[in-house]
């Protein structure tokens, strides 16, 4: 090996040193609320009191957690790590204050918080509504006058199920029952915060909703839970960010995101996953796409220990369409366990899944996807591509795609590819003049084109800021 | 659920042998059964595969057996066969071998012999693939193989026509266990054509049991051929484990392929086990009826510059199922490899099914690797083309099918593949 | 019955639901080369497919005759033996299939199942010989990682061999270079006879310098629009289409 690869191995080692500066800070605080760690019904109670629920939900609570008691730790994914998880060791609820709808009325240090991670600011130039969680609760909310008429409800979930119980109690858990999953039966039993959105018939959300997620507490679970139904024919385009600081016991999120797309209604739901490297990331999320309608996942994952996720889209309705698109970038000691699901359940519905993955150092990348054709769903379309690239020689991907056809008449298309950034490309941009990082570098971000491309300007930005700085070696 | 203990009246062999069928004795009896839906088993039912008791049961298989019989040992007679072994429910093994394959010293006959003229080889190389670590069912056929095949290809010999095995399974109710050791010494080249056949001929009969254990070396420089044809009654549940290892610069070609059987579950692995190593698969699947195949292949690199590639076809009608799984395993240390593995399911009508999982586990960057599948009926702009030419719907319908399975048949040796392409034929013959 | 060799009346072709040939009428009499002309998206290649019988390709309304026979309501592999051909633009490749067997297959299912074929192997090579067609072609599978050029000249071969009465070629010079050109259009002329008929669909004047038709037709939005005879495609080449749709304007207000 030359002296200049070594060099830039060496270099490449050391990324992502700046999590700390950038989002590893973390607020000393005295919390407003605070249960004791562990789980049992107590805690379960607790926090169904603290947020004066209906009787429904509390039972809904208290049923999951049996269901999570019983359900086995799966025996897939990253076996030893989900066993070291030490459910007795978290706190399942904390509050840091009350919810604000005016930036002013926020405490000053989760303000500075949500400052630094450039909250407000995106709000006012690119965004039709906001909402920020830290820790357990929603600390604020906002969203544009003009949505509010015409009767959009973003709300946090507490109070989309205080403001509009109907709607909640006819779809809440109805995509994602508690029995699905241990981490979906967890989230149920304990969910906080999160967000819910209603869009009316025919109302197009043309600027994209926003939550934005923090953890600031060391040994802390968040459990949001979101719930997004967009009536027939509306649009919505929803966008999630997640940091965490960097502490050196772990912390766990395990969300459930449900989302409800009615006859010729669209979905888009984008999330750039940047937790910090101890955090293990455990999340249901599943929409149910109904007749002529559209939901897209756009699923960025770069941070967190480990990350198990498959956004997947039920096409219940005839000529229902499907896409999901995801990123996944594993860096030293992380595991994103990322993938993808598609039922078709209707005729003539049509599903995409595009996934790119980049393994660096010891970091591993899998990609672990469904597709599922069920009898009647003849003239069906599917297309699958996995692209992963791997950087280093300790780097791992791995593909565990299943495919279950029950119809003669349809046409499915899989492809996966595993390489490493080819030599011929280095020596191209290299001969034009780009040193070796540089040409790395532009190869990774044409790599990940087909995602950065889906997202907003100031997320695309953003993305490729944090694969320069996974990238880094010698630049400069 | 519980599955009963076996516990055979005894266990045959030299001591070290019997040490080995101890072994594997317990590891049956102590595994517990594989869980339904965890990896692998996620579309058969394992219960398919136990049995209750550990003695063999053999039926007279002379009338359904002889007209096969009798067109190979003609084959043999004409010349086109090095080697012609008959294997009849793992009791007997009868095998003729050609005057030059034994001047070359080629081994082709009873396992059970071998123990004693071959004692050393027979030692280090049976179960050094497949054994007690592998699992259950696995751990079964070496507890209670009776008598297998054994062929060994000396280093340098180079045997250019087949070496056919028949491998005849018991009619209704029957139970074997089929074993087979393949050793191809440095630079020889052989070719293995394992023909299994027989078994309960109807859904509704008795049904009939196998499993059967493949090992299968390849030496430094060896070029290997092995062909696994399983023509098995509509009455038969097969199991079978193949696992094989290639040497620096050896080439192997892997050829399964499956048209019988009422539930078959088979596993087809290669080990790339040195530099330069080359490994093949070309497998055909053919289902109809309510028939259920589940198949596995594994490409292992386990060292660096080797090459590999899978091209599983899979065509099915009436109500016939396939699962298959294809994984290739590329380990940290083994830089520079190539793999690449595609499967294609061809669905001829409605009410077939097919389930596709090609697996990568990639455990370092300097690799070359993709994978693919596609499951679809026949194009029908393909179907337009040939109809266009005057060429009926039926026909071209045909035409397509042959089309598609063509490249395996290019892999099968001439003697095997005038009677797949009967079976093929006759699989197509109402579509 | 119909009048000359092959004719369309008031021929409607939908695809997917949407109309894309919106009547065309057509003769063409034995020894006759007809020439369709029109820009991209007119409709010329839905009307090539819809005449042969595309399943996709539905002719709503009108008819189609060949040699007295009525083609309307048959499938393709009929008119395919009524003695209609139809060169594709993108022919389809058939993996696993050689040219050969493909070649005989469609011969005996023109000929008839219980017909004499040994003169097959001596057809094909002549052919090939005329067409410039190396024989281990035969050996390959149909248009499996072919050139465009060689896609093409197999397309012939199959005209040549199965000697239609009526062929329809459709785009067949697209993406050849000059001397698959010419070979190609040397084909066409060996082919053309005083029995039978050509039609060539084309966007280009190009294959018309090389195989010279007796009328020239110009399709715009789904229909035929004028005709004239050679020196109209050189027109065409010279001026490009805005002409005709002024023309076709004119008179559409004239009426």
């Amino acid at each position: 090996m030359s002296d200049a690869v070594t060099k830039q191995k060496e270099d490449l080692s050391r990324l992502n040193e700046d999590y700390a500066t950038k989002y590893g800070f973390h607020d000393p605080v005295d919390y407003f609320d605070q249960g004791a760690k562990g789980l049992s019904h107590e805690v379960v109670e607790m926090i169904s009191q603290k947020k004066k629920e209906p009787r429904w939900m509390a039972d809904r609570r208290h049923e999951a957690l049996d269901i999570f008691y019983e359900k086995p730790t799966p025996k897939w994914g990253n076996v030893d790590l989900l066993e070291e998880i030490n459910y007795e060791n978290i706190y399942y609820y904390l509050k840091p204050t009350g919810q604000s709808e005016s930036w002013d009325d926020v405490p000053e240090y989760i303000k500075q918080t949500f400052d630094k991670l450039g909250i407000p600011q995106a709000e006012r130039e690119f965004l039709g509504g906001v909402s920020a969680q830290y820790e357990s609760e929603v600390v604020y909310h906002s969203m544009r006058k003009d949505l509010e008429e015409k009767g959009v409800v973003f709300l946090d979930m507490d109070s989309g199920l205080r403001e509009r119980p109907d709607i909640v109690e006819k779809y809440f858990g109805t995509v994602i029952p508690s029995n699905d999953n241990k981490f979906a039966a967890l989230n149920t039993s304990v969910w906080s915060g999160g967000s819910f959105i209603y869009v009316p018939p025919g109302v197009d959300v043309e600027i994209p909703l926003q939550a934005y997620f923090r953890i600031n507490a060391e040994n802390m679970g968040q459990f949001e839970r979101t719930l997004i139904i967009a009536d027939k024919g509306s649009r919505v385009h929803y966008i999630e960010g997640c940091t965490a600081p960097v502490y050196s016991t772990n912390s766990l999120h395990s969300a459930v995101v449900e989302l409800i797309a009615l006859d010729d209604a669209y979905i888009r739901y984008t999330t750039i996953q940047n937790w910090a490297r101890n955090i293990y990331n455990l999340v249901t999320k599943r929409a149910t796409a109904h007749r002529g309608a559209t939901v897209e996942w756009v699923d960025g994952n770069i941070g967190s220990r480990l990350t198990m996720k498959y956004p997947c889209i039920q096409l219940v309705g005839e000529g229902a369409k499907g896409e999901i698109l995801s990123v996944a970038f594993a860096g030293v000691d992380q595991h994103q366990d990322a993938g993808a699901k598609v039922i078709h359940a209707a005729p003539r519905t049509s599903s995409r899944i595009t996934s790119k993955s980049i393994s660096k150092d010891n970091g591993r990348a899998s990609y672990r996807g469904l597709v599922k054709i069920h009898k009647n769903a003849e003239a069906s379309k599917v297309s699958v591509e996995c692209d992963a690239l791997l950087i280093g020689t300790d780097a791992r991907s791995d593909t565990y795609p299943t495919m279950e056809i029950d119809n003669d008449q349809v046409a499915i298309e899989h492809e996966a590819r595993v390489s490493k950034v080819a030599e011929e490309q280095l020596f191209y941009l290299t001969s034009r003049g780009l040193n070796e990082d540089e040409a790395r570098l532009l190869i990774v971000n044409g790599f990940m084109e087909p995602f950065t491309k889906e997202l907003p300007m100031e997320y695309a930005v953003e993305l490729n800021r944090l694969i320069e700085l996974e990238m880094e070696g010698s630049i400069g | 659920m519980e599955t009963p203990k076996l516990s055979p009246s005894q266990l045959t062999g030299p001591e070290w042998l019997q040490a080995k069928r101890a072994g594997s004795l317990t590891s049956y009896n102590d595994l517990p059964l594989p869980q339904r839906g965890l990896h692998l088993w996620r579309y058969t039912d394992p219960r398919t595969f136990v049995i209750d008791s550990a003695e063999a049961t053999t039926t007279s298989v002379e009338s359904t057996f002889a007209d096969v019989a009798r067109v190979e040992k003609q084959h043999f007679d004409d010349g086109h066969l090095d080697a012609l072994v008959i294997d009849n429910q793992g009791q007997t093994i009868t095998s003729d071998l050609s005057a030059d394959a034994s001047a070359a010293g080629l081994v082709a006959g009873s396992l059970t012999a071998a123990l004693d003229s071959h004692r050393e080889l027979a030692e280090r190389y049976l179960y050094a693939l497949v054994n007690t670590a592998f699992g259950k069912f696995e751990a079964m056929n070496g507890a209670l193989w009776q008598d297998g095949v054994f062929v060994y290809v000396p280093d340098n010999a180079v045997l250019t026509r087949p070496i056919h095995l028949l491998r005849e399974a018991g009619t209704n109710g029957s139970r074997q266990f089929p074993r087979l050791l393949v050793i191809v010494g440095a630079n020889a080249e052989a070719t293995v054509i394992d023909e299994y056949g027989g078994g309960a001929d109807e859904a509704g009969d008795t049904p009939s049991y196998s499993n059967g254990v493949v090992e299968v070396f390849g030496g430094a420089g060896s070029r290997t051929r092995y062909i696994s044809l399983q023509r098995h009654g509509r009455g038969m549940n097969a199991y079978l484990t193949h696992r094989a290892q290639i040497a620096n610069d050896a080439s192997m070609v892997t050829v399964p392929l499956a048209f019988g059987g009422a539930t078959t579950k088979q596993n087809f692995g290669v080990n790339l086990n040195g530099r330069g190593a080359n490994s093949e698969m070309a497998g055909l699947l053919f289902g109809g009826n309510y028939q259920h195949f589940d198949n596995h292949t594994l490409h292992h690199h386990t060292v660096g510059d080797t090459y590999s590639n899978i091209d599983y076809r899979v065509a099915l009608k009436d109500r016939a199922l396939s699962a298959y799984t294809g994984l290739i395993r590329i380990d940290q240390k083994a830089k520079n490899c190539e793999a690449y593995q595609e499967n294609r399911n061809l669905l001829l009508n409605p009410g077939t099914r097919a389930e596709t999982i090609p697996e990568l586990e990639i455990l370092n960057e300097d690799v070359s690797c993709s994978h693919g599948a596609t499951v679809g009926p026949i194009d029908p702009l393909m179907l337009f083309y040939l109809t266009c030419r005057g060429i009926p719907t039926d026909v071209a319908t045909r035409m397509i099918v042959s089309g598609f399975v063509a490249s395996t048949f290019d892999k099968i040796p001439s003697d095997a593949r005038e009677r797949v392409a009967a079976i093929v034929e006759s699989r197509l013959g109402d579509i | 019955m119909a009048n000359g060799l092959f004719s369309f009346s008031d021929v409607h072709v939908e695809v997917e639901g949407k109309e894309v040939v919106r009547g065309a009428s057509l003769t063409v009499n034995p020894g006759e080369i007809h020439a369709i002309m029109g820009p991209n998206g007119s409709g010329k290649s839905s009307l090539s497919h819809g005449l042969m019988g595309h399943p996709a390709y539905e002719i709503t309304s009108g008819t189609v005759t060949l040699n007295g026979a009525d083609l309307t309501e048959m499938e393709a592999d009929e008119r395919s033996r009524t003695g209609l051909f139809l060169a594709f633009q993108y022919p389809l490749a058939i993996p696993g299939v050689t040219v050969a067997n493909f070649l005989r297959a469609a011969l005996q299912a023109h000929r008839g199942p219980d017909a004499d074929m040994s003169d097959f192997r001596s057809l094909v090579k002549g052919e090939m010989d005329a067409l410039g067609i190396k024989h281990d072609f035969a050996t390959r599978y149909v248009n499996d990682g072919f050139s465009g050029g060689e896609k093409k000249r197999l397309e012939i071969l199959q005209m040549a061999v199965l000697g239609p009465r009526m062929a329809i070629l459709d785009e067949t010079d697209s993406g050849l270079d000059i001397d698959a050109l010419k070979t190609v259009a040397e084909g066409i002329n060996r082919f053309s006879g005083q029995d039978n008929g050509v039609l060539l669909v084309t966007h280009y004047q190009r294959l018309l310098n090389y195989v010279q038709p007796d009328f020239v037709h110009v399709m715009m939005d789904g229909r035929l629009v004028k005709s004239g005879g050679k020196e109209l495609a050189v027109k065409l080449e010279e001026q490009g289409y805005e002409w005709i749709e002024a023309e076709v304007a004119e008179m559409a207000g004239a009426n």
